[in-house]
């Protein structure tokens, strides 16, 4: 190989694949440049997978590029977006209404409020500058109240409060949050929200089922309830007073941002409210309140008062004097109304003019007397119609004025009758019976009309007769009649007297009542008397009211004193009556029935009580009982009184009363004979003996059978008797100290005696064998120690002092026991 | 503190309001006066140291006439489903009030059936077999009395603490 030039020869191997690829970029670069872009083109159109990704790294770029240019891309979007929102609403709206709410809210309120604003500046103008009737009222108000206009404006002001909120979970209703403006904690918040929950429920379930509309505002009182609803909670204010617009879009603010904030706790609610602290801080500038801001908004226009007055007060005036014409009018109508024989049938108000259309009787007041003095009879047209009225004064008007009754004569009329009195010519009287019910209302007449020719003839008649008050003498034509009551002697002696009187034709007098005639007293006797069946009345001439029958004292008592009442009559004669219930009568009955024996005596007192006393069988006793209440008019029977004098237990009943038998003994009676038995006391046995036979129905007393308990006694007496004292000589002491044992002994003996007899004494004798007269002194000293010391064992004993000398020596006293009943009977 | 919602479902005068009454207030009153709409109360539990407070609906008896409205059933976490012992035909109405709820919420929230009016034995109706059924569905199931107070505060705890669990 031939050498190459230097410059070949620092050409390395190493280098030579270098050196050719300079060499080919030299010579075929820029081909070699295009094949590649052709590669890059080839591979794009071969392989398009890998292009995808690369548009998705380019397409943002390329939009943005592409819209920065012009605006074909958004009008090839323009179909497919809409198509795909319509499609997405379809499917579910939730998703899209929920991404929306953020912002809608803000724009809709934005909007509102604008259009309210502008509203509310126009209004606010035309209220400042125009009347407003409620600054009138304040102003009154304030005038009235003593208070200033200001106060006034203040409490009639616009106040709210927002007292508490509520953030509730809307599904659930239970409470996330609970906020109240006094920081206080309501204990039942989470009652209160589930509620709030039901409630809306149950509102939309009821008025619109299948909405997704909710309450939004509940109002009691001044108290009202703002209800904001966002997908997932509600938010409720509680608020005092009246509240603004704007919280409403205040609450809806916050309620926006609490859903922005918490979208997805709330989505993801569990029951869990830690998580949900920090809204209170969020909802804090809700907690609101308002007192001053309306104040000022009532700025009241004063110059518009100023001019407005005099056209109120001329309006007032105005007013004023149509409504008193008015009233005037309405009075007068109702005058009308209240006026006899004025009927009105229609009245109306034409502009200024009152039209009235009524009817008129002949007979009524003329209409225009009627009219007030402020009413103008210019202004009043009256149509009237002729009719004939049926009240009773215009009726009566018509009478007076179509009979024309002279001066004696008296008119009245009173529902629908004419009555006449007093006197008439004769002339006059046919002719007012013939027209009086001519005449229109006249229903019924009562025409008594004395005949004024005939008054001489009548006052005759009258002076003659002398007719007591109780006759009506009437005088027609010329005959007269009598009516009345009066007595038999006044009517024969009239009867005579009209018999003189020439002029007259005839008299009747069968109509009158004659008080003192038989007939009519028997009449009177019946009426008053009444009597009852079995009783006959009748009058004699001399007017004497007999009475004759079988009755009770009771009507016996009352016709007594009401015949005594009746006039004219001279006495009352009842001894012919028979007094079924008198005592006699009643006696005679018992007599009858009873059939007493002669030891009985019957009785009858006035209260119709039968007695009866005396001494009958038991037998009688029990027959009797029963046949006396068979007896009329008896009220009771009374035989305390009859006893059967050998009835047992009557007979001991006595001899137990009269005798007093001690316990020991008993006592029995048969057939008249009375038994005692049994142990008693001699002065008992001796008593009953006495006082037994005087018991009436025993006949024989027997005490056979009665032991006497006295020969006990005798016996205690002779041991008492057997006892003595012994005393020193010439001494009142004790001869020794058995003595004593002694006396004790007679104090036993002594009780037993006494138990025995309670008459039983002991009898203590002091004995002394002295002369002399110390005899006596010791004697009686010996019985005294002696009953001294029986006075302390509780016995009382009789002391007798004996000094003589005895013949036994030894002893000092000595003793014994008497009856002293006994000696006191002896 | 955790906050639940509780339903109480079943038919008309099964003894809904005298359960919660007894549950709540620990009385019972034989009078028997018919819920109108719907009362709610609140019981505080605590089930192994949470505190959950429980708002218990008391809603009205499902009649022919008048069905539970499904918006009283939204966002409840448990239910008590009451049948009346007494009249076995309540225990359909649960039946169709449990399908009623699940299809609301479209979840399954826990539940417990109560077959109450246990007191009245010479009344009662069903018998041990047919309870067992009941019971062998694996169904939390009781028999209750609101007047006795018999497995009422257990149905509720029971019922709290499934609440807590899911």
């Amino acid at each position: 190989m031939p050498d190459l030039p230097l410059s070949e020869k620092t050409i390395q191997p190493e280098n030579d694949q270098a050196a050719m690829q300079a060499l080919r970029d030299l010579i075929v670069g820029p081909e070699q440049e295009k094949i590649e872009v052709l590669e890059t083109h080839l591979n794009e159109i071969s392989h398009p997978v890998a292009t995808v990704e690369d548009i998705a790294r380019a397409l943002p770029e390329s939009i943005r590029l592409r819209i920065s240019e012009d605006q074909s891309l958004q009008h090839a979007l323009q179909p497919v977006t809409e198509q795909a929102i319509q499609e997405s609403v379809r499917n579910n709206p939730k998703p899209l209404s929920d991404a929306l709410f953020p912002i809608m809210g803000p724009a809709i309120r934005k909007s509102i409020n604008h259009t309210i604003n502008t509203m509310l500046q126009s209004m606010n103008q035309a209220v400042e500058n125009s009347f407003s009737i409620q600054g009138i009222r304040w102003r009154i108000q304030a005038m009235r109240s003593d208070k200033t206009f200001a106060e006034i404006v203040l409490l009639n002001t616009l106040v709210y409060r927002v007292e508490q909120i509520f953030v509730i979970h809307r599904e659930s209703g239970l409470l996330i949050q609970h906020i109240a403006n006094d920081g206080s904690i309501e204990e039942d918040a989470d009652l209160i929200s589930s509620m709030l929950t039901a409630v809306t429920d149950f509102v939309r379930d009821s008025f619109a089922p299948g909405s997704n509309e909710a309450i939004n505002n509940l109002r009691m009182g001044e108290m009202e309830l703002l209800i904001g609803q966002s997908p997932h909670i509600t938010l409720a204010l509680v608020c005092r007073g009246s509240i603004p617009h704007d919280l409403y879009s205040m609450m809806d603010e916050h309620l926006e941002l609490l859903q922005r904030e918490y979208a997805r706790a709330f989505a993801n609610f569990d029951g869990d409210t830690s998580l949900f602290v920090g809204i209170k801080d969020m909802l804090r500038p809700l907690m609101v309140s308002d007192y001053r801001e309306r104040e000022e908004r009532k700025k009241f226009p004063i110059h518009a008062f100023i001019v407005i007055i005099p056209v109120m007060l001329a309006l007032l005036a105005w007013f004023g004097w149509a409504w008193y014409q008015q009233r005037q009018w309405h009075d007068f109508i109702q005058t009308l109304r209240n006026t006899a024989g004025i009927v009105v049938l229609h009245e109306k108000k034409n502009g200024n003019h009152f039209v009235l259309y009524g009817m008129l009787d002949p007979q009524a007041k003329e209409p225009v007397t009627l009219l007030p003095p402020n009413l103008s009879l210019k202004n009043i047209a009256m149509h009237w119609r002729p009719y004939y009225s049926f009240e009773e004064a215009l009726v009566f008007k018509r009478i007076v004025q179509r009979l024309k009754p002279p001066p004696e004569a008296v008119l009245s009329f009173t529902h629908g009758m004419l009555t006449a009195r007093g006197a008439a010519p004769a002339a006059w009287i046919s002719h007012i019976k013939l027209r009086a019910p001519l005449i229109l209302g006249v229903l019924t007449t009562d025409i008594q009309l004395r005949d004024m020719d005939l008054e001489p003839l009548a006052d005759k008649i009258a002076r003659l007769l002398m007719p007591p008050d109780t006759i009506v003498l009437t005088l027609k034509g010329l005959a007269l009649t009598m009516q009345g009551e009066t007595t038999q002697g006044w009517l024969k002696q009239a009867k005579n007297t009209l018999e003189n009187i020439g002029e007259l034709q005839s008299h009747d007098e069968t109509t009158v009542l004659v008080l003192d005639s038989p007939a009519y007293l028997l009449q009177q006797a019946m009426a008053r008397l009444q009597p009852p069946t079995g009783i006959t009345l009748s009058v004699d001439k001399k007017r004497v009211l007999h009475a004759h029958g079988k009755t009770l004292t009771a009507w016996a008592k009352l016709s007594r004193k009401h015949a005594v009442a009746i006039p004219y009559l001279a006495s009352y004669h009842d001894t012919d009556l028979l007094l079924l219930d008198a005592p006699a009568y009643l006696k005679k009955q018992a007599v009858a029935r009873l059939k007493p024996p002669k030891s009985v005596a019957l009785s009858v007192s006035s209260d119709h009580v039968l007695h009866a006393r005396g001494e009958a069988t038991a037998a009688w006793i029990k027959k009797a009982r029963i046949q006396a209440k068979k007896i009329r008019y008896i009220t009771q029977y009374r035989d305390g009184a009859v006893i059967d004098p050998f009835d047992r237990a009557r007979v001991l009943r006595a001899a137990r009363k009269k005798l007093k038998p001690p316990k020991g003994i008993t006592l029995d009676y048969r057939q008249g004979r009375l038994y005692a038995g049994g142990k008693a006391t001699t002065d008992w046995i001796a008593r009953a003996q006495t006082l037994a036979p005087k018991i009436r129905g025993v006949m024989v007393y027997d005490d056979r059978q009665v032991i006497n308990v006295m020969k006990e006694w005798y016996a205690l007496r002779a041991s008492i008797q057997g006892i003595h004292l012994s005393f020193q000589a010439g001494t009142a002491t004790f001869a020794g100290e058995s003595e004593q044992k002694k006396i004790k002994n007679i104090a036993e003996l002594f009780i037993k005696a006494h138990k025995l007899s309670k008459y039983s004494r002991l009898k203590v004798t002091g004995i002394s064998s002295l002369y002399g007269d110390s005899a006596n002194k010791i004697a009686s000293q010996r019985a005294v120690l002696t009953g001294k010391i029986l006075l302390n064992q509780g016995i009382r004993a009789m002391q007798q002092i004996t000094a003589i000398k005895v013949a036994r020596s030894g002893w000092g006293v000595e003793f014994d026991l008497v009856d002293r009943q006994k000696r006191e009977k002896q | 503190m955790i906050q639940k919602k509780v339903c109480m479902l079943g038919g008309f005068g099964v003894g809904k309001t005298s359960l919660v009454e007894r549950f709540v207030y620990s009385r019972f009153t034989d009078e028997y006066i018919s819920t109108m709409g719907l009362k709610i109360y609140r019981k505080r539990l605590s089930n192994n140291g949470t505190d959950v407070n429980m708002m218990v609906w008391d809603i009205y008896g499902e009649e022919d006439k008048r069905k539970v409205a499904t918006s009283y059933m939204k966002g409840a976490s448990g239910a008590i489903l009451v049948a009346d012992g007494t009249r076995p035909e309540t225990l359909d109405t649960t039946t169709v009030l449990l399908g009623r709820l699940q299809d609301t919420l479209k979840v399954e929230i826990p539940w417990v059936l109560l077959i109450n009016k246990h007191d009245l034995t010479d009344q009662w109706a069903l018998s041990e077999a047919q309870l067992k059924a009941l019971s062998v569905a694996g169904r939390p199931m009781y028999t209750s009395s609101a007047k006795t107070g018999k497995n009422v505060e257990t149905a509720f705890e029971q019922l709290a603490q499934m609440m807590v669990r899911v």
